[in-house]
């Protein structure tokens, strides 16, 4: 995810990526090869491009836009036709109604779905984005992102995304690249941005604390720490003691066979348990497994974990997997940095 | 209303000799003008794409184009090819060019860079870019190019005549040296006739061949 403040070489970037601009200087590897080693047309052929003019060709109809990469890679009619349907679906627009339309016929959200359709179509491992929700009302925006997110879940793929909101960075990014001047001022995931920004650039572009300013806008998944230390659900008590002492984590996240969230075990309740004389043999009996979904709010997990007797919360997306978790002393954490931000007070760094 | 009579009384005595004209005249346009228009679709295409044929070639059409048209024709002469049809095709050929010329450049010139980017963006290859975006796009402009072109050379083949062209010019010709009012609008009127039904006609091409996405 880039973001940066207008002109500051964002969209440069990923024309760099397509090669619709050579760079000056350094090189750019795709798939670990430089791209400019690479045949130009087959790599733009690969790669999913969101402009941001949108760039629909206007006298295509929605069918003939979207399968515009196929059409080039020698689709047969149906091939194509069922594509443009599927992908029509896959955004909730009518195929009946829609895929003989033209550009002009379509309002902006409309439009700016096929865009990202069109760079959907081939099937590509990469995509660029290039603000591709800007021009649109909230509520559009909102819709859209939340699509995307639905999407990245199924179709699985590297996405170098380019905004200068914010709110969308966190919402959607798993690393955020800030950039300013034509550099990169900083490499981060949200959370880490939010609460450590490099400098005052980037702790201005982030804008006032959001997180005690509207704590419904702000979601669990931004805060959940994934830092911490897995294990297998099977695990016996004197394993996981182990491991907790070697790790030096106060707490276990525990996942079943395929990755899902199995509940959250402190060290105190294993050490206890441990020391007692009926004993109990896995760490499954002692773990907690209250969850919350990541795109709950902030505001709603913090008064689950109070109402809790757990140390903490799994976050989980819709399938149960495990993006993080939300303890109660990472969210203390959380808030002294919000409130008394070191930058601010200039405290002596500690390391 | 003297006159008027005696046009029609001129006009029908020179039947035979109207559809005759009327023959020479469309050749002298459609002939012109389809070599103009072969020619000029292609250079200007290549004159988008090439700077030194950019400046030569809108360069030297923007001469012709200047050049009178009646010193044009008469130029032919004094230049050995001589009188008659040939140099007239000739002549109103050069004519042609320009509008053909300059309206396939801008069209495609004109077409919107993000969309031309987007093209070159998904992976299309110069000539594909060209064939599947710009063209289609630039369509309009350059039937309207053509339509400009043809009007102006019914209008100029009139002057074909001093070179022994043939068309209706040779009635006006003929009035002009003979003072002969009704002989002049025997060539004249039809010739009038003959421009706005090209234009409208071209009007009604350029609208069928205008793509049906850019009509809404
Ligand atoms: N690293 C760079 N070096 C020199 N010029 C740059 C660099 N990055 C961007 N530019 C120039 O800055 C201008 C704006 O860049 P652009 O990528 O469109 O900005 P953004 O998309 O972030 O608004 C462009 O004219 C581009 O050529
Ligand atoms: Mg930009």
């Amino acid at each position: 995810m880039l973001i940066g403040p207008s002109g500051c070489g964002k969209t440069t970037t990923l024309q760099m990526i397509n090669r619709l601009v050579e760079p000056t200087d350094g090189q750019i590897l795709v798939n670990g090869r430089p791209n400019t080693e690479m045949d130009v047309v087959q790599l733009r052929r690969e790669m999913g491009y969101v402009f941001q003019e949108i760039g629909l060709f206007p006298h295509m109809t929605v069918a003939q836009n979207i399968s515009v990469v196929p059409d080039l890679q020698g689709w047969s009619a149906q091939q194509k036709q069922q594509r443009a349907e599927e992908l029509l679906e896959l955004v909730r627009m009518d195929s009946d109604i829609y895929i003989d339309r033209f550009p002009r016929e379509l309002s902006g959200g409309q439009q700016q779905r096929i865009g990202v359709l069109r760079a959907l179509a081939a099937d590509p491992d990469i995509l660029l984005m290039d603000e591709p929700f800007g021009a649109l009302d909230p509520i559009t925006r909102s819709q859209l992102q939340q699509e995307l997110l639905e999407l990245q879940q199924e179709v699985q793929k590297t996405i170098v995304f380019v905004t200068h909101d914010m709110d969308e960075a966190t919402k959607l990014a798993d690393r955020i690249v800030m950039m300013k001047n034509g550099h990169i001022v900083q490499i981060d995931p949200p959370r880490d941005m939010l609460r450590n920004p490099e400098d005052r650039f980037v702790a201005e572009f982030i804008g006032p604390r959001r997180m005690l300013q509207d704590p419904l806008d702000v979601t669990v998944r931004e805060l959940a720490s994934n830092g911490a230390v897995r294990a297998s659900s099977d695990l016996r008590l004197s394993e996981a003691m182990k491991k907790m002492r070697q790790e030096e984590s106060d707490y276990l996240v525990l996942l079943d066979g395929k990755n899902r969230f199995a509940g959250l075990v402190s060290a105190d309740d294993v050490s206890r348990a441990a020391n007692d004389a009926d004993k109990k043999t896995s760490v499954t009996e002692l773990a907690d497994r209250q969850t919350v979904s990541c795109d709950e709010s902030v505001f709603q997990a913090v008064h689950k974990l109070a109402r809790s007797s757990s140390a903490g919360l799994g976050v989980v997306d819709e399938q149960n997997r495990l993006v993080g978790v939300f303890t109660k002393t990472g969210f203390v954490d959380i808030l002294v940095e919000e409130m008394w931000p070191r930058e601010a007070i200039d405290l002596p760094e500690e390391d | 209303m003297d006159l008027l009579l005696s046009f029609i009384e001129a006009a029908s005595a020179r039947q035979e000799q109207l559809i005759a004209a009327f023959q020479a005249h469309l050749l002298l346009v459609v002939v012109p003008v389809s070599a103009a228009t072969v020619v000029s679709i292609p250079l200007g295409i290549w004159a988008t794409r090439n700077e030194v044929v950019e400046a030569f070639a809108i360069g030297v059409a923007n001469v012709l184009q200047t050049i009178p048209s009646l010193a044009l024709l008469a130029i032919m002469i004094p230049l050995g090819v001589g009188i008659g049809r040939r140099p007239a095709y000739l002549a109103l050929f050069l004519y042609a060019i320009l509008p053909i010329l300059r309206n396939t450049y801008t069209g495609i010139k004109e077409v919107d860079e993000p969309l031309k980017q987007a093209a070159q963006g998904v992976g299309m290859t110069d000539l594909q870019v060209l064939r599947k975006v710009e063209l289609p796009l630039a369509v309009p402009v350059i039937m309207a190019g053509i339509r400009t072109s043809t009007v102006i050379i019914i209008g100029t083949a009139v002057l074909a005549a001093y070179i022994g062209g043939g068309g209706f010019g040779e009635f006006i010709v003929t009035g002009l040296s003979t003072i002969r009012d009704d002989l002049i609008l025997v060539g004249a009127v039809p010739s009038a006739l003959l421009a706005l039904l090209g234009d409208q006609l071209l009007g009604f091409v350029e609208y069928l061949v205008t793509p049906k996405g850019l009509k809404i």
